[in-house]
């Protein structure tokens, strides 16, 4: 992981490394059409509701200060 | 491992609470990525800036009982280009299976999600609290959610080169490798990344 990725501009202009590209595509595409993936269900909930998210500032304020 | 996480996009804590920058410090002060600098650095010192100027969204991610946070993700939207002079029409037709031409400038153009930041949070051991493999489907259960609602057909990614992460990403996560990329910058400490890709 790197902070420039987040700036940078992805190209692809060399035919060697298009080749590689369009291979690691069909690669995964073909993949993502078996349909038993091994994926780990995580159990989460997203805060969103801003009541939801200040009561959860609160209690993250009493247990950590 | 079945504990229940609580994730915070720290967008939608910025807009309800004007002074939530430095409430977000105090918990930042609680992380810790020995592993990777630039991880750890991005989070404390960058990871707000970006999400104000919307140049990435960063997720915390905590565990629901004792909101102790154990890592976080960050993602944004990239194009990738490829220019399509000279391809061969099995390459032009494995690339189009994900893209669209456009014929003015000769490029096939993809829009693609960038997982940008990935971090366990060592301190205290709370890494210990989520694998790797749960934080990543976190962060791709958030890109498939934003896939619903914009489009994009591909995520990707670019990983240090050690054999241990990119057997993480290519054998346990079925991501492949694409392209390298030099990094020469200070901050980055020369080195090559290992572009990966996943088709959603």
């Amino acid at each position: 992981m790197a902070t420039s990725s987040i700036l940078k501009n992805f190209v692809i202009s060399d035919n060697e490394q298009a080749e590689i590209f369009a291979n690691a595509i069909e690669a995964s595409y073909q993949e993502s059409l078996q349909m038993e993936k091994d994926e780990e269900m995580v159990m989460y909930e997203e805060l969103k509701n801003p009541d939801e998210i200040m009561d959860f500032i609160e209690e993250w304020k009493r247990l950590h200060e | 491992m079945n504990e229940l996480f609580v994730v915070l996009n720290i967008k939608e804590y910025l807009r309800y609470d004007k002074g939530g920058e430095e409430l977000l410090r105090r918990i930042y002060s609680t992380f810790c990525c020995t592993k990777n600098n630039d991880v750890h650095k991005f989070l404390i010192e960058q990871s707000i800036d970006f999400t104000k100027k919307n140049q990435s969204v960063t997720y915390l991610v905590f565990t629901k009982i004792e909101k102790e946070i154990v890592g976080y993700f960050t993602i944004t939207i990239k194009p990738i280009s490829v220019y399509c002079e000279g391809l061969s029409k099995t390459v032009k037709r494995k690339i189009a299976r994900v893209s669209k031409l456009d014929k003015e400038n000769e490029q096939y153009m993809l829009a693609a999600y960038l997982i940008a930041q990935l971090g366990k949070n060592f301190q205290y051991e709370n890494d210990k609290r989520i694998t790797g493999k749960q934080l990543l489907n976190l962060a791709i259960d958030k890109i498939r959610e934003i896939q619903y609602m914009a489009g994009g057909k591909v995520m990707f990614l670019e990983a240090e080169n050690k054999e241990k992460l990119l057997n993480f990403y290519e054998r346990k996560n079925g991501f492949k490798q694409f392209n390298t990329r030099p990094v020469m910058s200070k901050e980055e400490n020369g080195h090559t990344l290992v572009q990966l890709l996943q088709v959603l």
